[in-house]
């Protein structure tokens, strides 16, 4: 059996490595997506007082601190047993639609367009953000204003942009100015108007130069799980969890993040330090999920604003009704953007949103706790056990990419099988090959570095090994 | 995109850094020095890391100036920069090389570029600089405050020139 291994995987957060199996004929035999860190935050963080949580996990990532200072901070909420002010809810509600943009805008226009727009085939030293420029230096500039948009309310509201110290148990530090409130709103038509040209695009490539990547890249049945809202509605912070199947029939409704090991198990192989969440009832594999926005589009009802619902309503007529499609959460993504930008107008319309009454609070009331929320790459759970005092004695994080393990594997091997085929006489495997079984990984927007909570820097090796060992061909990258 | 050069600023200050990573922080408690100048002619952005959405800073002025932190240096040093395309951004990681690059092929414009180095020698958790560090910020503050007090850009005349 000969072995392909793409190692790093690039333009995803964070590292990992994808080892292809061939059979003795050069045919794709299985495929693994490795993630090769290793952090321990589960552990180092016991002994901590819970009130530092949120500083500390939010230190997993640069990229989606926000999520991890919601879901440490609703845990916190649930340890102080208090109710927090409706206008704190709110505020909290503003800087996790804010994170989604960034991080949804991201992946789109910097991470995954270079392929899109300039194909998988094109010049690996092009097919990056500057080849991006050259091809449409408009919607590069809108794409990395819209990025800055998200950004900028995350700042206005936290005083930073990354790792910001505003959520706490019981709140949030300091209320919104009027000042920022205008700023947000004088910002969020350019905004609308940079989604709404993505979705067409997007739209376009998908009925063209597209259309097979969609059947390809991680076509399969799964469950899917997300939270949502009394009657179904787009959730992103609070609201109960859902799961449903690939007919779109809810296979558990009303569930509490606060009974989350009856539902969700926790599965260990040797080869990734990757854990593999699944649906218990279904045991492993069989149990496999999906999370993150196309799992959040297939559990909702609907979204509850006018020009995201339509979309919704298109995105299924398309799909048939419910999304199956790995590649689909490219266009899922853009069309969440949008679902944020008109809560966020929503929010900026409500008079509450200024209130000074931001934080309750309290003593430790409570020994244990599971807080959730939705990351912008799908359901992320804290959960603590504390001391008297409120000190960790215990910490399980279930990160969003993790729960999406399982079904990054699958995507991997569907996307291989498709295009790649050895010769058996170890002939170079073209670059464009490879770059498609990356981009399968790409569409989950894995962000590595929070679901293994590790970091680490590897160099680009792609070696075929044939089934005694020799290698038969490498590739360096980077 | 066009931005005329009257409406540009003479000079932007980019320092950046994790601050809660002791002399990491170096480049940026230089840049919110810099702030508490209040030069009308000088903007001083101090961010945690370089995004590409400080391209559009960058635009807009005639000379960017990048402070940033390194192990191993003994003595300040600023050098121009020149502009790499060969970059690829994630979200978590830029260089001002790249930065530059970033700009130019944006908005078309490609301002005089410098980097100031600072010597570090602590990167283990503290939110102080250490003290050698600390004169070193000083040294940079210095160099920055002459530069930044002609009031039209002015090329230093050595390249990678040591302080």
């Amino acid at each position: 059996m000969k072995t392909v291994v793409i190692d790093p995987v690039t333009r995803i957060e964070g590292h990992a490595k994808i080892s292809i199996f061939l059979d003795e004929a050069g045919e794709v035999s299985d495929a693994r997506f490795h993630v090769v860190e290793y952090r321990g935050f589960e552990k180092f963080c016991e002994g901590r007082p819970f009130t530092d949580m949120a500083g500390i996990t939010a230190r997993i990532c640069g990229i989606c601190p926000v999520s991890h200072l919601l879901a440490s901070s609703k845990t916190g909420d649930k340890i102080l047993a208090v109710k927090i002010p409706p206008a704190a809810e709110k505020l909290r509600r503003l800087m996790n639609l804010a994170q989604i943009t960034q991080s949804h805008a991201l992946s789109f226009f910097h991470l995954s367009s270079p392929d899109f727009l300039l194909g998988w085939d094109s010049d690996p030293a092009k097919r990056n953000v500057f080849g991006l420029i050259e091809a449409n230096p408009d919607l590069a500039r809108a794409g990395i204003r819209l990025r800055q948009f998200g950004q900028n309310i995350i700042e206005l509201l936290g005083a930073r942009k990354i790792h910001s110290a505003w959520t706490v148990p019981g709140g949030v530090r300091s209320p919104l100015s009027e000042e920022s409130r205008q700023w947000i709103c004088d910002r969020l038509p350019e905004s609308l108007a940079t989604i709404n040209l993505a979705l067409g695009l997007f739209k376009g490539m998908i009925d063209g130069q597209l259309k097979d990547e969609v059947n390809i890249f991680g076509e399969f049945p799964s469950l899917f799980m997300g939270l949502v809202g009394k009657d179904g509605e787009w959730e992103h912070y609070g609201g109960h969890l859902r799961f449903t199947d690939s007919q779109g029939n809810i296979m558990a409704d009303n569930l509490s993040e606060d009974n989350y090991q009856e539902f969700l198990g926790e599965a260990v192989e040797k080869w990734s330090y990757l854990k593999f969440p699944y649906y218990q009832p279904l045991g492993y594999p069989d149990g496999i999920y999906r999370v993150g926005p196309l799992a959040r589009l297939n559990v909702c009802n609907y979204i509850g604003t006018e020009a995201a619902d339509r979309e919704l309503r298109e995105f299924r007529d398309r799909s048939g009704g419910v999304a199956t499609s790995s590649f689909l959460y490219h266009y899922a993504r853009l069309i969440e953007i949008l679902a944020c930008l008109e809560k966020i107008q929503t929010l900026m319309d409500d008079p509450d949103i200024l209130s000074n009454r931001i934080r309750a609070h309290g003593g430790v009331n409570q020994l244990e706790a599971i807080g959730v929320s939705e990351a912008p790459r799908g359901t992320l759970f804290h959960h603590y056990k504390v001391d008297e005092n409120g000190l960790i004695e215990k910490v399980n994080l279930i990160i969003a990419t993790g729960q999406n393990n399982l079904a990054m594997n699958k995507t991997v091997a569907q996307i291989a099988k498709q295009y790649i085929h050895g010769d058996g006489n170890g002939n170079e495997i073209a670059e464009g090959l490879l770059n498609r079984v990356e981009a399968g990984i790409r569409c989950f927007d894995p962000c590595l570095s929070c679901s293994t909570h590790a970091a680490g820097q590897m160099p680009l090796h792609v070696q075929l090994v044939a089934p005694d060992g020799t290698i038969l061909n490498e590739i360096y990258r980077g | 995109m066009n931005i005329t050069d009257n409406k540009k600023i003479s000079y932007l200050i980019i320092g950046y850094g994790n601050i809660i990573r002791g002399d990491d922080g170096a480049g940026y408690h230089v840049a919110e020095t810099v702030a508490q100048w209040n030069f009308n002619h000088v903007r001083s952005l101090a961010v945690h890391q370089l995004t590409p959405d400080l391209a559009e800073a960058i635009a807009q002025a005639k000379t960017v100036i990048f402070v940033d932190a390194v192990a191993t240096l003994s003595e300040v040093k600023i050098e121009q920069l020149r502009p790499n395309y060969a970059a690829s951004f994630t979200g978590h990681y830029a260089d001002p090389r790249s930065m530059v690059a970033l700009t130019c092929a944006l908005y078309e414009v490609l301002p005089t570029a410098y980097q100031i180095l600072i010597p570090a020698v602590n990167f283990s958790f503290s939110e102080t600089l250490s003290p050698v560090t600390r004169k070193n910020v000083d040294l940079a503050l210095v160099k920055i405050k002459q530069l930044v007090s002609q009031q039209s850009s002015r090329r230093i005349n050595a390249y990678d020139k040591t302080l």
